[in-house]
C-alpha cells in the first residue's frame, strides 16, 4: 500500500546537476522501513521499478525534497554523500533535516578538493561525537586523517576548512537557503577534525 | 598559582623533544597538552574553577568561538584515546599534533578580549 507520493529531479550522471535529463520522476514511496531511503542510504537502494514513472519536466527544476522537507536550489546532487564514510546515526539526521545534509552536500566535496592540493593521502568519514558527561549532546565530527608530518600545513589547511565551512553557512543564511537560526545551528554542531593517519 | 596552562603545554613539548621514543611518552605528551589547553582558557576567561570539560567547550561555543571550541574538543578526543584507550596505536604524530594543536589555540585565544 503507498501513502507517500514525492516529486524528484533525476540527477545528470554527466555533469552533476539535477534536472539536466529534462523530465521529473514521480516516486511512490511505500510505507515501512524503506521510507525516505533510497536517497542517501549508502548502498544507494533504490526504489524498485513498479514505484518509479516519469514524466516531462515542465519548467526548469527547482529541487522539491523528500518526505516534506522545504524545496531549495542546489547545483550538487545530494547523491555526493554516497560517496563518504557516515555513520548511521548522522545518515538518518540527514534523512530528518535536509538543511544539514545540503551543508555536509556541500562541504564534504570542498573538503575534499581542499585536501587533495596537499598531494597526500587522506581519508574523510563523519562520526557521531558524543560526551559521558552531557548525554544529550552531539555534535557531526568530519573527521580527516591525512598522511602528513608537516603539521603546520596541515592545521593551515584545517583553518582554512573550517573557514570555508563558516563562509558556507554565512552565505545558506544570507541567501535564504537556510534560516539563519538553522545555520548558527549547524555551525555549532559540525565540527571538523583532523589528524594524522596513525590515528 | 605557580603553574600555568601553557606551562603543562610547554612541558609536553619537552617531553616528546626529550622523551624516549616510545608510546607512553606520545601519551602522556598528548594527554599534558590537552590540559594545558583547558587550564589556559579557563583562566583567561576567567571561568569558574570547576568547571567540567564539556563546560569549557560549551563556554567556546556558546561565546562564538566555535574555531577555538573545535580545537579544544579535538585535543580532548586525542586525550580521551590517550589516556583510556590503550588498546589503541598511538604515535609519534599523534603527539607532534596536539603539541601543535595547543599552541595554536592559546595563540588564537591570547588576540580574544579576556571577557567575551
Amino acid at each position: 500500500m503507498l501513502d507517500q507520493k514525492l516529486d524528484l529531479y533525476f540527477p545528470d550522471e554527466n555533469n552533476g546537476t539535477h534536472g539536466a535529463l529534462g523530465r521529473a520522476i514521480l516516486w511512490d514511496i511505500p510505507t515501512g522501513p524503506d521510507q525516505g531511503r533510497p536517497i542517501i542510504s549508502r548502498d544507494k537502494r533504490c526504489p524498485t521499478k513498479e514505484f518509479i514513472r516519469t514524466n516531462p519536466l515542465d519548467g526548469p527544476p527547482i529541487g522539491k525534497w523528500m518526505l516534506g522537507a522545504k524545496p531549495y536550489s542546489t547545483t550538487r546532487p545530494v547523491f555526493e554523500l554516497s560517496r563518504f564514510n557516515i555513520d548511521s546515526e548522522i545518515l538518518t539526521l540527514t534523512n530528518e533535516d535536509p538543511y544539514l545534509q545540503l551543508v555536509l552536500s556541500r562541504i564534504l566535496p570542498n573538503l575534499e578538493a581542499t585536501l587533495r592540493t596537499l598531494g597526500k593521502e587522506f581519508k574523510i568519514r563523519v562520526e557521531t561525537l558524543k560526551d559521558k558527561e552531557m548525554p544529550d549532546w552531539r555534535n557531526a565530527n568530519i573527521i580527516a586523517e591525512i598522511d602528513d608530518d608537516n603539521f603546520d600545513e596541515v592545521l593551515n589547511l584545517w583553518e582554512r576548512a573550517s573557514e570555508e565551512l563558516r563562509e558556507l553557512l554565512k552565505s545558506l543564511g544570507q541567501t535564504d537557503e537556510i534560516p539563519q537560526t538553522k545555520a548558527t545551528d549547524l555551525n555549532k554542531f559540525i565540527n571538523i577534525t583532523f589528524m594524522p593517519t596513525e590515528a | 598559582m605557580t603553574v600555568h596552562g601553557e606551562d603543562f603545554v610547554a612541558f609536553a613539548e619537552w617531553m616528546l623533544k626529550h622523551g624516549s621514543d616510545i608510546e607512553i611518552c606520545y601519551r602522556c605528551t598528548i594527554s599534558r597538552a590537552y590540559y594545558g589547553s583547558f587550564h589556559f582558557t579557563i583562566g583567561y576567561f576567567n571561568l569558574p574553577s570547576g568547571i567540567s570539560h564539556m563546560g569549557v567547550l560549551r563556554f567556546l561555543e556558546d561565546n562564538g568561538l566555535t574555531h577555538e571550541k573545535s580545537m579544544l574538543s579535538q585535543l580532548r578526543t586525542s586525550r580521551e584515546k590517550a589516556d583510556y584507550r590503550l588498546g589503541h596505536n598511538v604515535g609519534k604524530g599523534n603527539a607532534s599534533w596536539s603539541i601543535a594543536l595547543a599552541k595554536k589555540l592559546i595563540d588564537t585565544i591570547k588576540v580574544k578580549p579576556p571577557t567575551t
